[in-house]
């Protein structure tokens, strides 16, 4: 019996083991040592995390009270959410809370509504999105789980799986065990619309529609395809376009990916759309990005409407709308170092910059606000998908 | 004794006692037995700062064996599975025994790749002996979860050695056939299971044309 032979493997190859070293003094003298810079680390983000409240609550009161130069709008914004910042009004400038984003430092994350949530029981934490159904991370191990807004957090993705969630924040895409499924994200966990049976290393990278825009394995490379998922079931046998060299995002009626030009010569911004029996693949004439590999710095306005680029000390703003008509136009947003954009709504995107948090408008404002020194460098931003629940 | 010294006075005896065992666990759940000495390092720094908390030393041992299979598992990610050298085998004293050696080689081969939740299930179930419900306890999953994954792991590797031994047979009845019969026959490409799709099919090119890579 298979039990029996394993029991049997087991026990055999722990037959011969090591001998052991001293390590509980190793131990205890590394952690006594730990232990005192962590004291110092957690004083720090104790006053970092009480200035973000306190500077939270300020922006909130100062917003709420009407006063003249300020957007109407911004008093009938989502009431569980900070209002987003203005073009014209100078509010709380050196107050990052004031951008409605929250705030992630390792696996603790601060909350735009005062809260503060510990989201390492399931391991390291890698990123984290805000969604409509609540806070949507990921482990190293490829595991992703939702935590709600109300309740205990809950596994949509198991370990070793790869996912991605829709623009809209309220469906995820996952291959695991070569099955590629699609589920509706709620407060109560995930709701499955449908799934199929995927080549081996397939990848989802975008969601459109009822379909998944994913990448797998051909034979120089990777190719991506369109795969309906949503009410099916069986195989899909995808047919990998390899002139696809990446998915930056989605619209209302395309997915927006880099493709090569002839030869190889150029990667070209280019909307990808279903078609049969193949994807149809429109190029533009923006031009001259760098091979994404793995990682997509790019991001992708919530409306498809603009693309931020970090590129150097300066991000740009490509209009897309124009790319798509044959005549491209981009605004530059000058910040040293300037990294992981973040789009607050169609035409405001925030990024990291060596100093801080530089703010950039579509119409080419630009606002650089401070974020408070003891917060030091390993923060971040989360991204906000979609708009909350009511 | 200060309250301290106390404590750092458990936990050696702790480590002292029980080492060996925990770094065996380790060595089945990672597969080497130098990430296994990293892996047990990592847990019983963890088990240190949880001192204080876990109070009696009846607690210790679960929550050992609790932080050692969960950061196996969310290490498998981190860090790099790729190739590693085999290990030398221990000199076997019997020589009649070779068969069900390599037969229990295979099988750990096969064990080190599946993914390592199903692999820690095995572990605590087949080494440790623990049972459905002691195994969900330690890795926080529920006893269905507990039984699919074992169910799956072991049908992974039945599998797994049933291929192995079907090709292992094939090539003995080939090299048989070679020795003793006539010229062999070119043998046919094998049906594919799932349909062959055509290739690419070529995209529309307002921009000069596009080429698949």
């Amino acid at each position: 019996m298979l039990e029996e032979r394993l029991r049997e493997a087991f026990q055999d190859r722990v037959e011969l083991t090591p001998a052991g070293t001293n390590r509980a003094d190793q131990i205890i003298h590394r952690t006594s040592r730990s232990r005192r810079w962590r004291r110092v680390g957690t004083s720090l983000a104790a006053v970092f995390a009480f200035t973000l409240l306190l500077g939270g609550t300020l922006g909130w009161q100062l917003l709420r009270s009407p006063r003249t130069g300020y957007d109407s709008s911004v008093f009938a914004a989502d009431p569980t959410a900070l209002p987003q910042p203005l073009v014209t009004a100078s509010i709380n400038p050196h107050d990052v809370a004031s951008l409605g984003l929250d705030l992630r430092i390792g696996d603790l994350l601060w909350t735009t509504d005062g809260r503060r949530l510990d989201l390492g029981s399931h391991g390291d934490v890698e990123m984290v999105y805000r969604v409509p159904a609540g806070w949507l991370y990921g482990n190293a191990s490829g595991g992703a789980f939702l935590q709600p807004v109300d309740g205990r957090s809950v596994e949509v993705a198991p370990e070793g799986s790869r996912w991605t969630v829709g623009d809209d924040g309220r469906r995820i895409a996952v291959v695991a065990d070569n099955q590629l499924s699609m589920a509706a994200l709620t407060r109560e966990g995930t709701k499955r619309l449908g799934v199929v049976n995927v080549p081996a290393d397939t990848a989802p990278t975008a969601l459109l529609g009822n379909r998944v825009l994913a990448t797998g394995t051909v034979s120089k490379g990777r190719g991506y395809e369109f795969v309906t998922v949503v009410d099916q079931s069986g195989w899909a046998d995808p047919a990998w376009n390899p002139a696809v060299s990446g998915v930056l995002g989605t619209r209302s009626d395309a997915a927006l990916g880099l493709a090569w030009t002839a030869g190889e010569k150029a990667l070209c911004l280019a909307a990808l759309r279903p078609g049969s029996p193949g994807m149809t693949v429109t190029m533009t004439e923006l031009c001259g990005f760098e091979s994404p590999g793995e990682g997509v710095t790019n991001n992708l306005s919530p409306d498809g409407g603009w693309l931020a680029e970090p590129a150097g000390d300066q991000l740009r703003l490509l209009n897309v709308d124009n790319a798509l008509i044959g005549t491209p136009t981009t605004k530059v947003c000058a910040a040293a170092g300037v990294r992981a954009p973040i789009w607050i709504d169609n035409t405001t995107v925030v990024a990291s910059y060596d100093d801080g948090v530089v703010r950039c408008q579509t119409d080419g404002t630009r606002k650089l606000l401070e974020v408070p020194v003891a917060a030091g460098s390993s923060w971040d931003l989360v991204p906000r998908l979609g708009s909350a629940d009511r | 004794m200060t309250g301290r010294q106390s404590v750092e006075d458990d936990f050696r005896e702790f480590v002292a006692a029980r080492s060996p065992a925990l770094l065996r666990t380790a060595y089945l759940l990672t597969g080497d037995w130098a990430t296994a000495e990293d892996l047990l390092q990592t847990a019983l720094t963890k088990i240190y700062l949880a001192w204080r908390r876990l109070g009696e030393i009846e607690a210790v041992e679960p929550y050992a064996r609790r932080v050692l299979v969960n950061t196996s598992i969310s290490w498998w990610r981190r860090r790099w599975h790729g190739e590693r050298p085999t290990e030398v085998l221990p000199e076997r004293a019997v020589a009649d025994r070779v068969d069900e050696q390599l037969e229990r080689d295979a099988l750990w081969r096969h064990v080190q790749s599946l993914p390592a939740r199903q692999r820690a299930v095995l572990v605590l179930r087949f080494y440790e002996d623990l049972s459905e419900a002691q195994t969900a306890a330690i890795l926080d999953i529920s006893t269905g979860t507990v039984k699919s994954q074992t169910s799956r792991a072991l049908s992974t590797l039945r599998g797994r050695l049933g291929a192995e031994r079907a090709a292992e047979q094939a090539r003995v009845d080939e090299l048989a056939a070679a020795q003793s019969g006539p010229p062999p026959i070119p043998r046919q490409a094998p049906v594919p299971t799932r349909p062959v799709r055509a290739p690419a099919p070529r995209i529309p090119a307002p921009a000069g044309g596009v080429e698949g890579r």
